[in-house]
Formats: C-alpha cells, sequence, structure tokens
C-alpha cells in the first residue's frame, strides 16, 4: 500500500516536473483496443499497449539484451480475487543479422524472427490472453504492465526501464457482464 | 475586478518567474549538447559496416559479434542515461525550485514583517493609542528602527499623560470657578432677603407681614434656579449610552413643538416621511435646547422655522431663527462646556448637544450672521426598515 503510495507519488512528482521543466517526451503507455469473448475452453481477452515504445526504444531494443515487457492479469469478482496469471513478451536483437526475435507467452509464441522493427513493435504490443477455466457471470479485470530492469554487464550498470514511461505503469481496469463477454 | 498585488508578492512572483527561466535555459543546452553526442554515436553505424564485412575464422566473427554487441549496449546506455538525464534534471529542478521560493517566502516575510508591524503600530499612533510596543527582534537596521519607534511613542505616551492630567486640572478649576459662580449668583438674593426679612422682623412687624411672601417667592425661585443648575451639571456629566428607536422625524418634531406653536411664532415644514434612528429621548433634548436657544435669541414676533428636507439617503432638520445672530468670534466656543451669553444660562446646553449627537451618529453644524440670525443644522441618515441599529 505505501509502496503504491510512493510510487504514484513519485510518477506525479516526475510527469509534473516535465510538464513544467522539460522538453522530454518520454512514452504514455496505455492499453486500448479492449475485446473479451468466450471460447471453448475459457474467455479470451485481447487488448493493445499503444503509445509505449514510440520515443527512445530503438537503441534499447537494438541493444541485443533481452527486453522484457511483463504482465500481470488480475481478475476480481466482488472485490475478492478469482484470478491472477502474470506473462512477459521478450525481445531480443541479433547486430549480426540485424533482426530481432521475439517471444510471447500470452500466445504461445516463441523465438518468432521479425526483421522490421515496426512489425516487432506491434507483435509485442498486442496481448491476447486465454483464461482457461468456468467463471461467474460478473467480472472485474485489471491488466497491469511493466518493463524490467535491464543490466549491461559490459558496462556493469543496471537501468531502470520504467523511467521511458515515466514511471507509470499503463492499467487497465474493465468491468464485464457475462452478456458482454459472451458475444 | 482589478487585482492588486503586494510589494512581497511581485517580489516573489519575479524571482520565480527569473529562476524558473534560467533554469530551464541552463537545461535545455546541456540536453542539446547531451543530444548532438548522441547523434554523433549513431551515425558511426559500426553494425552495419562490420555486418557487410565477411569473416574467414570464427573467431573473427566472434570478436566482430562482441565489439558490435558492446557498441550496442554503449548506445543503449548512452540513451538511457539521456532519458534518466533529462528526467532526473527536470525533477531536480523543480524539488530545488520548490525549496529556493519557500526559502525566499520566509526570508522576505522575515524581512517585510517588521514594516507591516511598524505600519500597523504608527496607524495605532494616529488613532490616539500612543500605548503601543513594536516586539523586538529583526535584523539589526529593523531592530534599531523598532527601538526608535519604541522611544518616539513611549515619550507620545508620556506627553500625552501629562497632557490630559493637566486638562483635568485644567476643568477642574474652571468648573469650580464656575460651579462657585452659578451658585453664588442665587445664594446673593436668598441671603439678602434672609437679612431684610431678619431686619424687618425686629424693627418693623408690619413691613415684615408685607415684605415676607415676596421674599420667600425669591427664595423659592433662586432655591429652583439651584436645582436647574444642578439638574444640568448631572446631565453633562452623565455617561450617555443611547438606546436607538425607528421613528419619524415629521411626526416626532410635530409632537415637541405642539406646547411651543401656540406661544411662539414657530413653523414646521416637513417635506419628507423618511424614517430615522436616534434615541427618543435624546431627540426630545436636542431639538427643546436649540428651539429654546432660538426662543431666546429672537425677538417676540420673529419667526422661527423648522425644515425638514431628505436627500440622498439623508435628513437633514434646520432649526432657523432670525434673531441677533452669532459673533464670528463666538462661533467655535458655542460649543464649549461653560460658554454663554445668557444671563441665567449655565453654558452646558449646546455643548450637551453636541455630545447628543454624536452619540446618536448625527452631524451637527450652525450658520450664523449677527443681525441676521443663525441656523442649526442637524444631519443624519435615513433609516430603512433592515438597517441595523
Amino acid at each position: 500500500m505505501f509502496q503504491a503510495l510512493t510510487g504514484r507519488f513519485f510518477s506525479g512528482l516526475v510527469s509534473l516536473s516535465i510538464l513544467l521543466l522539460s522538453s522530454y517526451k518520454g512514452n504514455d503507455a496505455r492499453f486500448d483496443n479492449f475485446r473479451a469473448h468466450m471460447s471453448d475452453s475459457g474467455i479470451r481477452f485481447e487488448m493493445q499497449l499503444v503509445e509505449a515504445f514510440e520515443n527512445d526504444f530503438e537503441e534499447i531494443f537494438k541493444s541485443g539484451k533481452t527486453i522484457s515487457i511483463c504482465f500481470d492479469l488480475q481478475v476480481k469478482q466482488r472485490n475478492k480475487v478469482v484470478y491472477l496469471a502474470s506473462f512477459k513478451h521478450l525481445v531480443q536483437y541479433d547486430p549480426m543479422n540485424q533482426e530481432f526475435t521475439v517471444s510471447c507467452e500470452d500466445q504461445h509464441m516463441s523465438g518468432v524472427v521479425i526483421e522490421n522493427y515496426q512489425e516487432m513493435i506491434e507483435t509485442i504490443s498486442q496481448v491476447d490472453y486465454l483464461m482457461e477455466g468456468e467463471f461467474p457471470p460478473h467480472l472485474d479485470v485489471e491488466m497491469t504492465s511493466y518493463l524490467e530492469k535491464m543490466t549491461l554487464e559490459s558496462l556493469g550498470k543496471e537501468y531502470d526501464m520504467m523511467i521511458l514511461w515515466k514511471y507509470k505503469k499503463p492499467t487497465l481496469t474493465q468491468h464485464l457482464d457475462k452478456l458482454q463477454y459472451e458475444n | 475586478m482589478k487585482i492588486r498585488f503586494s510589494l512581497r508578492a511581485i517580489v516573489i512572483l519575479l524571482f520565480v518567474a527569473l529562476y524558473i527561466t534560467s533554469m530551464v535555459v541552463l537545461n535545455s543546452f546541456f540536453i542539446s549538447k547531451q543530444n548532438e553526442t548522441n547523434e554523433a554515436f549513431q551515425n558511426i553505424e559500426l553494425d552495419e559496416a562490420l555486418s557487410e564485412l565477411s569473416f574467414n575464422t570464427a573467431a573473427d566473427s566472434l570478436k566482430a559479434r562482441e565489439i558490435m554487441t558492446r557498441f550496442r549496449e554503449s548506445l543503449a546506455a548512452s540513451q538511457m542515461i539521456h532519458s534518466e538525464t533529462q528526467i532526473y534534471s527536470s525533477v531536480v529542478l523543480f524539488i530545488l525550485m520548490l525549496i529556493s521560493i519557500a526559502l525566499f517566502s520566509i526570508v522576505l516575510y522575515k524581512v517585510t514583517r517588521p514594516l507591516t508591524e511598524l505600519q500597523d503600530a504608527t496607524a495605532k499612533i494616529r488613532q490616539g493609542d500612543f500605548s503601543v510596543n513594536l516586539p523586538p527582534g529583526g535584523i539589526p537596521e529593523i531592530r534599531e528602527l523598532k527601538h526608535s519607534f519604541n522611544s518616539m511613542s513611549g515619550e507620545l505616551n508620556l506627553v500625552q499623560k501629562k497632557l490630559v492630567e493637566a486638562e483635568k486640572q485644567l476643568i477642574w478649576k474652571k468648573l469650580s470657578r464656575i460651579l462657585a459662580h452659578e451658585i453664588k449668583n442665587p445664594l446673593t438674593p436668598i441671603q439678602l432677603s434672609v437679612q431684610r426679612l431678619e431686619e424687618k422682623f425686629e424693627l418693623d412687624r408690619e413691613k415684615f407681614d408685607e415684605i415676607f411672601p415676596q421674599a420667600i417667592e425669591i427664595i423659592t425661585q433662586e432655591v429652583s434656579n439651584l436645582k436647574k443648575l444642578a439638574a444640568s451639571f448631572s446631565d453633562f456629566a452623565k455617561n450617555i449610552n443611547p438606546t436607538f428607536s425607528r421613528f419619524s422625524a415629521r411626526d416626532a418634531l410635530t409632537e415637541i413643538l405642539r406646547p411651543y406653536i401656540s406661544h411662539y411664532p414657530v413653523t414646521l415644514d416637513a417635506s419628507t416621511t423618511c424614517m430615522i434612528s436616534w434615541d427618543r429621548t435624546h431627540f426630545y433634548q436636542v431639538i427643546t435646547n436649540l428651539l429654546q436657544n432660538a426662543i431666546d435669541a429672537s425677538g417676540e414676533y420673529e419667526p422661527i422655522e423648522i425644515v425638514v428636507t431628505d436627500h440622498e439617503e439623508k435628513v437633514c432638520i434646520q432649526i432657523k431663527d432670525h434673531g441677533k445672530g452669532i459673533d464670528e468670534q463666538d462661533m467655535e466656543k458655542i460649543f464649549q462646556p461653560y460658554f454663554t451669553k445668557k444671563k441665567k444660562g449655565t453654558g452646558l446646553g449646546l455643548a450637551l448637544v453636541q455630545k447628543l449627537c454624536e452619540v446618536n451618529r448625527t452631524e451637527l453644524r450652525v450658520e450664523s450672521k449677527i443681525g441676521q440670525g443663525s441656523n442649526f443644522i442637524l444631519t443624519m441618515e435615513c433609516s430603512d426598515e433592515n438597517s441595523d441599529n
């Protein structure tokens, strides 16, 4: 609780400082195009991370290090957590062949090679998660994303990637009725 | 609405504007220089160049990959440092700005507060309160200024006390003299009457019976005068606390003038129905006092006019006579206690009138010309229904 409040205060301070005193653009990451529908084995959530990788990311993705974009899914029914899941999207660049290797755990996609930078961004921005099982009719879905820290061994330094998102975790909260996600 | 900024607010605003501008300009300069360094790095395009080379051995290829990885990591690190610098510099700048504004405001407050205190103290002195004393403290120049101010107010206070004491003594002396004189006046005829009665009682009984009623009448009259004198002094010395009530000036004047109209040439011209807020008893005392003065100053057939008008929420009552008028040199003294030109006056009538007008929030002034008469003018606020008494 305290950590969350401190985090919010700090991200607020950063946003205000940038707004008043800096020309820094950064990225205002958020979720968009949310869809939920029933499948044979459960509920499928689809959404897209937008405005997340537009500025300052190219050199980071091309560093050759594995970049992890993490997602936390929490499903509640009447304030009681009924489902929790975490998954990652991973990107690694091969400078010799100038291509990206992408893995998306939610889509069971592993080691897919993509040459085009924009195509890679579109792939890692897309979330498609199947929540397997039987679920009650009214649900509250909360999806949060964050970036893991990056360590550059050759320089012996660790960088907090969240700085590129101005320390703000994009979060999507959605209330679902059964009829809504059945359609 | 016109907004007025205090000197303190203007200085703080100027400081903040200058501070932010200079810091932002400085920050932008360093960021632009860092951007140039980053661009220079990116223009090397080492990975593209290396990927076009063909390597004969696996060791060469591995070495090239290592070089490329290091170069790419350096570029990523440079990008991260660039982002960190931009964000942290703006956060630090913002925090520094808040701290410096807070410190600057405290210092400015410390400097300007004594000036505000001085201003308030000066206002108190202007209102006649010389007991004001500024608290010690502040920067040396301000301490010195406060010390001088306190010395000045102390001296003024002392002088004021001496003046009040002297004035009291003067008033007592004057009062004693007037009282002695006023009491002596009726005592003389009383003493003479008693002596005459005593003399006739012993020498001429017949004459005694003849003068007895006359002497008793004189004594009774003079005792009555003494009583009146005592009542006047008592009225003047009393603390006057008005009990305000709302009434029509015209109706009240009609009521007061009724006994006078049959004996004297008094007329009432009241064009207004405005209500006024006064103590009813005080109103009666003021009007009868001024009217009696007008009667005393006028000849038998000289008219006395009471005129009531209203203008811009104010009611004006004029009591005009066409009598002998007041000397220009006496105009300043007529409201002073014990000043009178009447043979049997106490000199307290107009002083009391002025005092009653003051407590009833009424302006009293007089216009007079020798040989043409006097006009006493009372000006007071109209009292609407919702006015707070």
